[in-house]
């Protein structure tokens, strides 16, 4: 399934990529697309349908630019909307009162004893003094279990048994401001949306308690629903942020997008694991890697961004064009190639290629390495100058990288063939050197 | 009765939603718009894309005709005609699932169940891992006055389950029902913890009919697939339960989950007491769904 949509997105990205500009009919084609997919990674339809319209306002306003590779433009314009949309910077948790108070909310199951107790774990590890409790009165057992996991991580836990929640949680606060307790977290029982009496009930313990946090505690596997079962945990009560759970399956995870866009307010953590350490700060541009489900195709666009510096691209070009080029810049064009991440990450990214083709290919990563090496074994003069490398030369720099005399020949012919066909493309764009037989790829 | 008053109330958005689109599609005739808004309607149920994509087509075709009638002959026969569970005795019964799905509660709502039908009824608590699930079960053994076997000390499933089983052997009770920790299919040692379970079922104790339950949140969107699917390589599924019908969810993912991976669902969960579990009616969830009356 996730497979299928991976190739679905690359074929649309591989449509884009050759785009001279982009077109109405393709932004309509893409947006259709696009709207699917989002779709399938259960991101809701009328949250997808509001993404889709800023895209494509977007996307018309880059068909205006002209800009030289529209195709790419549309890519970014998608991935940064996504990104936005998930909440741009990290969230702070608000932990000025004394005590802070933090309340859990949400549907049954959905994860709010597990990630009170990993939210205590921590806060304690900040070295605060971290208070417990168990105001879920209904489920069987639920008490025992926020006891049980206060001893795995060594938390008070305050309970007055099957009392009522509110009481509970008042009289726990005030206990915790008398011991000088940073922080109280309130476990909860899960509560469906629509029960008005438990609705009422958990309003009630938010006003007598008036909490720092009321964080809404949900499943990252949520469906469609997710719009109706946060609008009304939102409209209830006055949230402060998510906490979305169980990231460690493989969910697309589509309800993050809907959840941030109704509740209006960003989701702090992630639950990783049914482990105790497993909480994480928020990730908005993980998140957006995965529900497009096209996580390296993307991060390689933004890492060749990143890598390619502007001066020292500069300063290639002009190399370049004065037929300066030598092994040392060779070595820092591999080293940044490297940067970038695999020779198959990096083919999967080139137009015209698409993920089947590279499936059943085994390219050698290897073979960029031992390249490297054979280069690392020269003297910087010898890089500076390869005419120095005479046979002898040769024999040492072989020992030295461990490839065989054979290899470093080649590596030397095919470099002097490229200065070669450098002169002639004079002009030739720094991304476009034909490189590619130096990584077992030609 | 009852009952279709709970479903017909927990679907009456979804109904209004759906058959108001269907109304729109045969006001404004067949056209890409009346299609789309039927699209994202069916989609909002969770439905899943392909089927939406077979229903749409189905609308097309007979863009003329009566299409609501062939939309829901196409979900009858997506969803074929109840299955209902044959419990020979003795049985073992394993309730699977992801984590937070609600297999604890229904363990204890299926011992009511199939004790009502005058069965003898075994519990097993087999959850070794979530903290105090072996409290919550005994909680409910309490409730249902029907015996439960754990091993507090044990961090093995298959130990515990290996002395209900030896245990409901010597007793002669016809059914034993196991509840299971919660696991995600990512996680291959606890899919295989659960192989290792059935292994033991079928070697040491081959008297015992295996039948194998998943429960499937309402809640969950499209990854419900893909766990049916995964967790179906671990063990063989002979049908589904899906919970949390009493919320505004509507389960969709049931038409893809008999279609694509012929897994029918047996019950619902419609809320957290013991009663609250009910044999599943594919053509009452169809009309429901479609806002059709149940005849
Ligand atoms: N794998 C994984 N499991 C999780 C995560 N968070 C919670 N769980 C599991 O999900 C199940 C439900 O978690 P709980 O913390 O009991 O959920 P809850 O919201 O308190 O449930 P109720 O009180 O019954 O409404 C348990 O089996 C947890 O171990 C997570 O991030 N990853
Ligand atoms: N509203 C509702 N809640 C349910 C239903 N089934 C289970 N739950 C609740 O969902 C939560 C998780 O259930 P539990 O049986 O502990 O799930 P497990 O982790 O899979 O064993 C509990 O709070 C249950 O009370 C249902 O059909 N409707
Ligand atoms: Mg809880
Ligand atoms: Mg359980």
């Amino acid at each position: 399934m996730f497979e299928q949509i991976t190739d679905r997105f690359d074929t649309i990205f591989r449509r884009l990529r050759g785009l001279g500009k982009i077109t109405d009919t393709n932004i309509q084609e893409t947006s259709r697309e696009i709207r699917r997919v989002l779709l399938e990674a259960d991101v809701n339809l009328q949250v997808a349908r509001d993404f889709i319209t800023h895209v494509k306002v977007k996307a018309e306003g880059t068909k205006v630019l002209k800009s030289i590779k529209p195709g790419e433009q549309f890519i970014k314009i998608i991935y940064e909307e996504l990104i936005h949309v998930l909440g741009d910077e990290t969230a702070e948790i608000d932990l000025n009162g004394k005590p802070s108070v933090i309340l859990m909310a949400g549907l049954q199951g959905s994860g709010k004893t597990t990630t009170c107790a990993k939210l205590a774990k921590m806060f304690t590890n900040q070295n605060k003094k971290v208070l417990m409790v168990a105001a879920d009165v209904y489920r069987p057992a639920a008490i025992e279990q926020l006891q049980s996991l206060g001893r795995q991580i060594d938390v008070p836990v305050y309970d007055e048994g099957l009392g009522d929640p509110v009481a509970i949680c008042v009289n726990a606060v005030a206990k915790a401001k008398s011991e000088k307790v940073d922080i109280v977290i309130l476990d909860t029982a899960g509560r469906l949306h629509i029960d008005g009496e438990m609705m009422n009930e958990i309003q009630h313990i938010w006003d007598e308690v008036k909490p720092n946090e009321i964080l809404f505690v949900a499943d990252s596997m949520t469906g469609q629903d997710a719009v109706t079962s946060a609008k009304a945990f939102s409209e209830a009560l006055p949230l402060t942020g998510t906490i979305l759970t169980k990231l460690d399956g493989d969910a697309r995870g589509g309800a993050a997008v809907s959840i941030r866009q109704v509740t209006g307010t960003p989701i702090k953590f992630a639950g990783v694991s049914e482990k105790m350490d497993g909480l994480e700060p928020f990730n908005p541009k993980q998140m957006a890697d995965r529900i497009l489900g096209f996580g390296d195709v993307i991060s390689l666009v933004e890492k060749a961004e990143l890598v390619t510096d502007e001066i020292e691209v500069a300063k290639l070009e002009k190399k370049l064009r004065g037929n300066e080029f030598n092994l040392e810049d060779f070595q820092q064009q591999l080293m940044q190639l490297k940067k970038m991440g695999s020779l198959q990450q990096l083919m999967g990214m080139m137009p015209g290629i698409n993920r089947k083709m590279l499936k059943g290919m085994d390219m050698d990563d290897r073979q960029l390495l031992w390249t490297e090496a054979i280069i690392n074994s020269m003297t910087p003069s010898e890089r500076r100058k390869p005419n120095l490398i005479d046979g002898s030369r040769r024999k040492r720099i072989s020992l030295g990288s461990g490839r065989s005399l054979q290899e470093v020949n080649q590596l030397l012919k095919q470099f002097a063939q490229m200065k070669k066909m450098m002169k002639q493309f004079g002009k030739m764009k720094p991304g476009k050197m034909p490189m590619g037989n130096f990584m077992g790829i030609s | 009765m009852a009952f279709i008053g709970k479903l017909f109330n927990a679907l009456r958005r979804s109904r209004d939603r759906v058959s108001n689109a269907f109304q729109q599609i045969v006001k404004e005739k067949v056209s890409l718009q009346s299609l789309e808004q039927l699209e994202e309607t069916l989609l909002a149920s969770d439905l899943g894309l392909s089927t939406v994509d077979d229903i749409l087509d189905i609308v097309k075709k007979h863009s003329k005709e009566n299409f609501i009638n062939e939309v829901a002959d196409y979900m009858q026969q997506s969803l074929g005609h109840e299955k209902e569970l044959e419990i020979k005795s003795p049985s073992v019964m394993l309730v699977v699932g992801v984590n937070g799905t609600g297999k604890t509660t229904t363990v204890a709502k299926l011992a009511k169940y199939y004790k009502d039908q005058g069965k003898s009824v075994l519990l097993v608590a087999a959850d070794t891992y979530r903290a105090a699930a072996i409290a919550q079960l005994h909680q409910w053994s309490k409730r249902l006055n029907v015996r439960m076997v754990c091993n507090e000390k044990s961090q093995d499933p298959t130990s515990v389950l290996f002395d209900g089983l030896k245990s409901a052997k010597s007793e002669n009770i016809d059914l034993v029902i196991v509840d299971t920790a919660g696991r995600l299919h990512t996680y291959k040692n606890l899919m295989n913890e659960l192989e290792k379970m059935v292994r033991v079922i079928r070697d040491r104790f081959p008297e015992f009919n295996l039948c194998s339950i998943m429960t499937i949140d309402a809640n969950l969107g499209q990854n419900s697939l893909h766990q049916v699917r995964e967790f179906a390589k671990s063990v063989h599924l002979d049908g589904a339960v899906l919970t949390k019908m009493d919320g505004t969810a509507r389960g969709g993912i049931v038409f893809a989950l008999k279609n694509e991976l012929d897994l029918p669902v047996l019950f619902i969960g419609i809320g957290e007491e013991l009663n609250d579990l009910n044999e599943f009616a594919a053509d009452e969830y169809i009309n429901s769904l479609l806002g059709l009356k149940n005849a």
